[in-house]
């Protein structure tokens, strides 16, 4: 089956903010830096990373609601880096988002039955008579009593209004869901209300599900595929399971060392990963983790990034692997 | 940017009378300008004495049973000036206040949202504005045209968008990158229905609170400018204009002053009030 | 309990004793209640980890053992808080200014909001060690350098006259945490020290803390909803609902056999807790609001083992082996959901 979503070496660049010296190069925010993956219909697949890495640009890149700086996005054969407006329609209808912060997502002073409502009358896919039953069905789906409909978000709970999020994803019938760290704001017990919401939903629908978020554990219930992302760009992934039990790269090995396990005989690590994520302004020379790479040789600190190689079903880009078979999909990364 | 914005915007403002929170001021002012309103209604048929027709007889009679708050240098009833001149200076204040807010919210929105050229030229009109004072400008724009109340409305409405604007798109500034205008974006929402319906709702309040004390510095305005012989044309009554003639007579005629002074305080406190109680109210921390 | 830390014991008296807390927020309806009724003691090189979802009063309740309630909407209705030998529950705001930062410490969540920007980090540190010891400028500074090089700042003698926005996130909470200790206090109270932090960040900030402890011989409260980082931090474990404790005992007793359903269900869904797909355990329902408390055990509308009892009577804090106490009706009937044992086995082989 083709990919529902391919991206090819997807670079997206912002001009920093303050004050340059005149004359002084433009100075650029380097978000996403040569990134590509495929995304097959039904997948999910997570993108995970420490903030600044670069993963929701890469995600509203992917919706076209960043600009993109190099590179194509190609959603169900069309590719969207080229921004004509019929194919942005196209993807507005069948590519939806879930936000982090449950309540900052919906309008404030409209009641959730008329949000819902509203993408139904603006998609125009099922006729107008049907819309108050097609929102009444879109919150039983997620698990909500049709009682709520009049309320404001201001009056629900941080749970309750991520499933009207998720509701309003679903509004568009859509096939490729983006969910934005959906569950870092909520409390721990709610949180797994989401992703059984999730999962449920995803199987139900036959969604491709593109989850991004910091927390490991999170996506190892909830995905297939995992890509971990280090200041824009990605450097391992493969299946969830394999990436979990044997990481190659160090930084994804640092990554799953530092989630504190429940176990009371597990002391923390004593030397736990060391330094701090630099400033995507200031990218490092070589490899860009080599500043805090335990593992770190001489020629991470010269050579280009690392090209991406396939060892064990899935992709590096170490320089610890020299002699893997290169991947077939990279430019010179992932 | 929005923090400085709605300092600047309010900071006019500061030695307006401020009470307790809560709902009371809320209440208070809005009995009070209803009182206005009624006044202004029903002036035709309630007030005792026609307010032009002078009697020369009865000049400069201080505050008695016939003439409650005594009589002008004309023998004109004062009591009934000050009813009459309530529905000039309501409309003054209405008008005044009503296109500025519209001017400015659309030029707001727009600027804010679309940012770049749309918002750079914008803002160039704005400061260009901004660069002169409220008053001289306003006297100028009304010399040019020709002194009265239309001039007058016209000069307004192009001075006073200027803080709407401000506000406006300080507040749109920061709403456009928030949460629900960004899944608006995603879910192929156009950009008039996400200017319009989403943003401005959200970023109105602060507006309609400061437009409550507009309506006080409109009403003053318009009653410097007739003071100056700008504005409103004697013998029309308005309280600003019937301040400046008893001006001459202050030692003699204290009355003449006095009351259209009281009046016209005690609209703006009305205002103000309202003000403070729908900032209150509408969640609207200055 | 596992490894030996020669400043920590449980004998002794504690270091900080709250009994039957109270605290109440002042409303236009009348007071109503936030934290009903906790105890707990803490001894000197103790770690307690006081865990709890959003609006379960932890927060709060450290709050009132540091005095910082805001007066106008919150205050302590009854109960105790003794520190050291005295008792603060109701000293007057100067005494208690005395004792914050030389007798207890406190850091938080946000540390860019909680230092000022517009201070170079030596002269904030050095602030608190000229009002409580009266130092001198100078000698001021150079413990400033020397608590800088203790928390792990890279560089000390020119770090120290940076201003916060030149530190990154978790050099900022390095030098709260360096704010913190500047006058030696034996306590030190952390308010989701690490929420805000990125995870290899935050494994720094608990190994730093774990290090200082053993250090100085400092008694912790950690705050968090994470209970993966109490697993590895604390000695001991209280869990707050609803305002009140659900649970409380020795770390190991209360994660391998909790006695509380809340605590049993809490563990159990921790997103790191369990490998493999299909649904993840959950609690259904909300977090009971501040405003509505449920009746009897706040817990019951979310509990599969509640019973008639459970909705009508408040479960009474009953020991159910030692130091372990949980307040629950059915304590004896709960039985810990086990689903980590994949997850650690992976973490194992590492």
């Amino acid at each position: 089956m083709p990919a529902l979503l391919q991206v090819e070496d997807l670079k997206v660049h912002f001009p920093a903010g303050g004050l340059a010296l005149p004359g002084a190069p433009k100075r650029l925010v380097k978000a996403v830096n040569g990134v590509s993956f495929d995304l097959a219909r039904g997948e999910t697949l997570g993108l995970v990373g420490e903030s600044g890495c670069g993963k929701s640009t890469l995600g509203r890149a992917i919706l076209h609601l960043n600009p993109i700086t190099a590179g194509k996005v190609i959603f169900d054969g069309t590719d969207m880096s080229k921004g004509r407006s019929a194919d942005v329609r196209k993807l507005r209808s069948a590519a939806a988002m879930i936000f982090q912060d449950p309540y900052n997502s919906l309008s404030p002073r409209r009641s959730i039955g008329d949000t819902l409502a509203e993408v139904l009358r603006v998609q125009r896919k099922i006729p107008g008579g049907k819309i108050a039953e097609r929102v009444r069905e879109l919150l039983t789906l997620v698990g909500l009593s049709t009682d709520l409909i009049n309320r404001r978000p201001s009056t629900l709970s941080g749970g309750q209004c991520q499933r009207i999020g998720i509701a309003r994803a679903l509004a568009i019938d859509p096939q490729l869901v983006i969910a934005d760290e959906c569950v870092a704001a909520l409390d721990v017990s709610i949180q797994a209300q989401i992703i059984n919401l999730l999962i449920e939903l995803k199987q139900r629908m036959n969604l491709s599900l593109i989850f991004i978020a910091h927390d490991l554990g999170v996506v190892r219930r909830l995905c297939d595929r995992v890509a971990v992302m280090y200041l824009g760009r990605i450097v391992e992934t493969g299946p969830v399971e394999q990436i979990f039990r044997a990481p190659k790269h160090p930084y994804t090995a640092a990554l799953i060392r530092a989630i504190p396990a429940i176990d009371p005989d597990q002391s923390l690590p004593q030397q736990p990963l060391g330094g701090e994520p630099p400033s995507p302004l200031h990218l490092p020379q070589g490899c860009a983790f080599h500043p805090r790479c335990p593992a770190v040789m001489e020629q991470c600190r010269h050579d280009p990034f690392p090209a991406g190689r396939q060892i064990d079903g899935r992709d590096v880009a170490c320089h610890l692997y020299p002699t893997a078979q290169p991947s077939f999909n990279g430019q010179g990364n992932i | 940017m929005s923090m400085s914005d709605t300092a600047a915007a309010t900071s006019r403002f500061n030695w307006l009378p401020r009470f307790g929170r809560g709902p009371f001021p809320l209440y208070a002012g809005a009995t009070i300008i209803v009182f206005w309103v009624i006044v202004a209604l029903l002036t035709p048929w309630i007030a005792p004495y026609d307010p032009i027709i002078q009697d020369l007889t009865q000049t400069l009679q201080p505050p008695s049973l016939a003439h409650l708050l005594g009589t002008d240098n004309f023998g004109r009833d004062v009591l009934s000036r000050i009813m009459w001149s309530s529905r000039i200076d309501l409309q003054m204040g209405i008008i005044g206040v009503v296109f500025p807010f519209m001017i400015g919210t659309i030029v707001g929105s727009l600027a804010g949202y679309f940012g770049g050229w749309v918002d750079a030229v914008f803002m160039r009109i704005l400061d260009v504005v901004l660069a002169f004072p409220f008053l001289v400008l306003m006297l100028s724009i009304i010399s040019i045209l020709q002194p009265g109340l239309v001039s007058f409305y016209i000069a307004i409405a192009l001075v006073g968008w200027v803080s709407y604007a401000r506000l406006i798109r300080a507040q749109v500034l920061v709403l456009k990158n928030s949460d629900f205008v960004i899944a608006g974006k995603s879910l192929g929402f156009s950009h008039l229905r996400l200017m319009f319906k989403h943003i401005l709702p959200n970023s109105i309040t602060a507006s309609i609170v400061f437009s409550m004390s507009d309506v006080v510095l409109v009403v003053l305005a318009g009653s410097s400018i007739s003071y100056l012989g700008l504005g409103v044309q004697p013998p029309t009554a308005e309280w600003g204009v019937m301040i400046a003639e008893g001006q001459n007579f202050i030692s003699a005629a204290w009355w003449m002053t006095t009351f259209p002074g009281l009046a016209l305080v005690l609209m703006a406190f009305g205002f103000s009030l309202l003000a403070d109680g729908l900032g209150e109210k509408l969640g609207v921390r200055e | 309990m596992t490894a030996p830390m020669p400043a920590r014991t449980t004998a002794g008296a504690p270091v900080l004793s709250v009994q039957d807390l109270v605290v109440s927020a002042k409303t236009p309806q009348g007071p109503r209640t936030i934290v009903d009724g906790v105890s707990f003691d803490l001894h000197q090189g103790e770690i307690l980890g006081l865990v709890g979802e959003s609006g379960s009063g932890k927060t709060v309740t450290c709050r009132a053992l540091m005095r910082l309630l805001p007066a106008t909407s919150l205050g302590i209705r009854s109960g105790s808080i003794r520190l050291m030998d005295q008792d603060i529950t109701h000293l007057p705001e100067d005494r208690m200014c005395r004792l914050r930062g030389s007798k207890i410490g406190m850091i938080f969540q946000n540390p860019t909001s909680h230092l000022d920007p517009v201070m170079r980090i030596g002269e904030q540190i050095a602030e608190s060690i000229r009002f409580h010891e009266g130092a001198s400028r100078r000698e001021a500074k150079a413990k400033a350098v020397d608590l800088l090089r203790q928390v792990g700042i890279p560089d000390p003698q020119s770090r120290v006259d940076n201003f916060p926005h030149e530190f990154s996130g978790g050099m900022r909470q390095r030098a709260l945490i360096a704010t913190a200790l500047a006058c030696n206090p034996g306590i030190l109270v952390a308010d989701e020290p690490t929420t805000a932090l990125d995870v290899t960040v935050q494994a720094q900030i608990l190994r730093l803390l774990l290090d200082l402890r053993d250090q100085r011989g400092l008694a912790m409260i950690l705050i968090t909803h994470d209970l993966g980082v109490v697993a590895q931090t604390c000695d001991s474990i209280a869990v707050m609902y609803g305002g009140r404790l659900a649970e409380i005992g020795p770390k190991r007793a209360l994660l391998r056999e909790p006695r509380h359903p809340y605590t049993a269900r809490l563990i159990a869904c921790q997103p790191g807790a369990s490998a493999g797909s299909g649904p993840m355990p959950s609690i259904p329902g909300q977090p009971p609001s501040v405003n509505a408390f449920p009746s009897g055990c706040r817990f019951h509308p979310r509990c599969d083992l509640a019973i008639a009892t459970c909705r009508q009577e408040q479960p009474p804090m009953r020991e159910m082996s030692p130091r372990h106490l949980a307040a629950c009706h059915r304590a004896e009937e709960v039985a810990p959901l086990r689903a980590d044992a994949d997850a650690n086995r992976d973490r194992k082989a590492l």
